[in-house]
């Protein structure tokens, strides 16, 4: 089976004054079919600009290495033939649904745009089928809405519109990049149900990349976790909670606050701060804040090793 | 009981027709934690800024035996030492063009005048250790330290006074989850040190569960449930309570409620009745009519809700 998306050994860097800042580092991935793959990592840890490259939106960042989505090399291709993919069959939400809508058109205009474009329908057609899709995200009076403005609408109300806008053109994988952060607890469950829906419906893949380990827990099949710029750690979701193998990814999850056990007079810290880029580049990233760390830690790099299901990158994995 | 060290009774605000707080009465004793939950826009911060003068309201807030709201400027301004906020976002709340130093320098200026230089140095350099940084770095900037570190020097600008009252308003909602509980522990052995009272607003009910004593959860700038914090996490009362806790993800996945609707009254279409009834499972044509007043239960409890005295099922 052709993987939907299949990334090798790609690399984002930022031209600095100091020299070249390694934003992403080296990662490979695949993502099959209808799978829901979480990214989970902290500020810093790549996990956006990894998939801002696949978007052709790292801007002018270098990439480099492979991106094929459904076997075809979007890295190098021509604008004009990777934007026949991305925005259709490759789309992206993001956390903020208004900036990532256009304030001063309406959101039939916005909507029917995208398959004025990629799918030649006229602006009529558009506005039909813009609003059917309104109808899917359930918001409530999918027609009248589509002569609202972005402003009208509340902050759960255009995630749902960035969200119909991803799903117009029965995209193979959508991107969402922290797509609940912004949202109340209570708006962010209807996301999250409506997320499970999609998949459930179209069969679409989905990346879900966030901070919080919680909101990928309830939908991801398999979770990376990344630090500093690394996948460190590649597993089955309910394999990484259960046992988590990658020191940092055992500390993430102690550090995660619990509704349920025991109150803790104080809570479980990470000592330290996440690395910066451009901090020594042999040695194993974690290694100043890792609980396990060893003298060759220090001077050796771990690679990512194991099976396509169960990957850590640990000279001593627990 | 203690004498409260804080009165709050019959807060309102309003931002032209509409009201931004509803009748906000409650109460802080010396050295205690009180978290404030509820959504974004459910007047949280609003409260905040209306306590601490920063916002015209009406009602009173009695502090330390003085009327907040009625009180003259002078007064107001020589109590600022005691009242304190460290606010969300830690960058923006530190003015790029002052150091570290000159950052938790400045409440010391205004409010002990008669340090001099050296003694001033002193505090603050000590002060920077107490919140975990170096003292070697009071002349960098704020753009130079990271995102916990700044919290740490709002934190530490805050407290150099050792107020009687910090409020934090989401102080930790904008860090990572590592760096969070450092800034949480911190906040705890400071309140314990110097025996503050804190007001801590946030929306992550799980990092609440963990510090405060007391939870009062807000709808639509009203106060629908006050309890303290284990019996409120073990048995919810007040149907929105309820509904916020099922909206928490968790690890390992739990089995989730039904996702509560996006509601369809706001501040200013609320003209009778509960403001929470056209989101809520369990509303009865009374609440269409009648406001519910928060009333007292046993346990030191007060909820408003009509059924607070039904067991209700739990949510489907």
């Amino acid at each position: 089976m052709v993987p939907t998306l299949s990334i090798d050994e790609l690399s984002v860097s930022f031209a600095h004054r100091t020299g070249t800042l390694g934003a992403v580092d080296g990662v490979s991935l695949r993502i099959a079919p209808a799978e829901c793959l979480g990214v989970v990592g902290e500020s810093g840890s790549g996990k956006t600009q990894l998939f801002l490259a696949v978007m052709g939106l790292a801007g002018n960042a270098r990439v480099r290495g492979s991106i094929r989505f459904e076997d075809k090399e979007l890295l190098g291709a021509t604008a004009r033939s990777a934007n026949r993919v991305r925005g259709s069959k490759l789309t992206m939400i993001f956390q903020d649904p208004m900036t990532s809508l256009t304030p001063h058109l309406t959101i039939g205009t916005q909507l029917a745009e995208v398959l004025v474009c990629h799918q030649g329908l006229s602006w009529r057609e558009g506005r039909d089928v813009a609003g059917r899709m309104l109808e899917r995200v359930r918001i409530p009076e999918p027609r009248r809405r589509l002569s609202q403005y972005p402003h009208e609408l509340s902050g759960g109300m255009r995630q749902r519109v960035m969200l119909a806008m991803s799903l117009l053109c029965e995209p193979a994988l959508v991107i969402a990049d922290e797509p609940t952060t912004a949202l109340d607890v209570t708006i962010q469950a209807q996301i999250i149900e409506l997320l499970r829906a999609m998949r459930g419906e179209a069969g679409t893949a989905l990346a879900l990349v966030s901070h919080d380990l919680a909101v990928v827990a309830g939908l991801a099949d398999r979770i990376l976790v990344m630090y500093a710029g690394r996948i460190v750690e590649n597993a089955a979701a309910g394999e990484l909670f259960r046992q988590p193998r990658h020191p940092y990814t055992a500390e993430l999850l102690k550090c995660v606050p619990s509704l349920s056990g025991p109150r803790l007079a104080r809570l479980p810290t990470l000592a330290g701060q996440p690395p910066q880029p451009g901090d020594a580049l042999q040695a194993c990233r974690f290694a100043p804040r890792c609980p396990r760390a060893a003298d060759r830690c220090r001077i050796e790099r771990p690679a990512l090793m194991g099976t396509s299901t169960s990957q850590v990158a640990c000279h001593f994995p627990l | 009981m203690n004498k409260p060290l804080l009165q709050v009774r019959n807060l309102r605000v309003d931002f032209g027709r509409q009201a931004a707080l509803r009748d906000v009465s409650f109460e802080l004793f010396p050295g205690e934690t009180v978290a404030l939950v509820g959504e974004s826009g459910s007047g949280k911060s609003t409260l905040a800024r209306a306590i601490l003068r920063l916002q015209p309201a009406r009602g009173s807030v009695e502090f330390m035996g003085l009327d907040l709201l009625e009180s003259p400027a002078p007064l107001m301004r020589a109590q600022r030492r005691n009242l304190q906020i460290v606010f969300q976002d830690p960058l923006a709340s530190l003015d790029p063009r002052m150091s570290a130093g000159d950052a938790i320098a400045e409440p010391l200026q205004i409010f002990e005048p008669q340090l001099n230089a050296t003694e001033r140095r002193q505090r603050v350099a000590s002060m920077l250790e107490r919140v975990g940084l170096s003292a070697a770095l009071v002349n960098r900037y704020p753009h130079e330290f990271s995102g916990g570190q700044c919290q740490r020097i709002g934190i530490a600008r805050a407290t150099v006074l050792h107020p009687k009252l910090l409020i934090c308003d989401e102080a930790v909602s904008s860090l990572d989850v590592s760096i969070q509980g450092q800034i949480i522990n911190l906040l705890l052995d400071l309140q314990r040190d110097l025996g503050m009272t804190m007001l801590f607003i946030s929306h992550n009910l799980a990092v609440v569960r963990q510090l405060s004593h007391r939870v009062m959860v807000m709808y639509l700038g009203k106060l629908v449930e006050i309890a303290p914090s284990d019996s409120l996490f073990a048995a919810p009362v007040h149907p929105y309570t309820r509904a916020l806790l099922a909206a928490v993800p968790q690890i390992p996945p739990v089995a989730a409620a039904a996702p509560l609707s996006e509601g369809s009254l706001s501040a200013d279409s609320i003209t009778a009745g509960c403001a929470f009834r056209d989101r809520c499972p369990y509303a009865l044509p009374l609440c269409a009519s009648s406001d519910p007043p928060l009333t007292e239960l046993p346990a030191g409890r007060w909820v408003a809700c009509h059924r607070s005295h039904e067991t209700l099922n739990p949510l489907s």
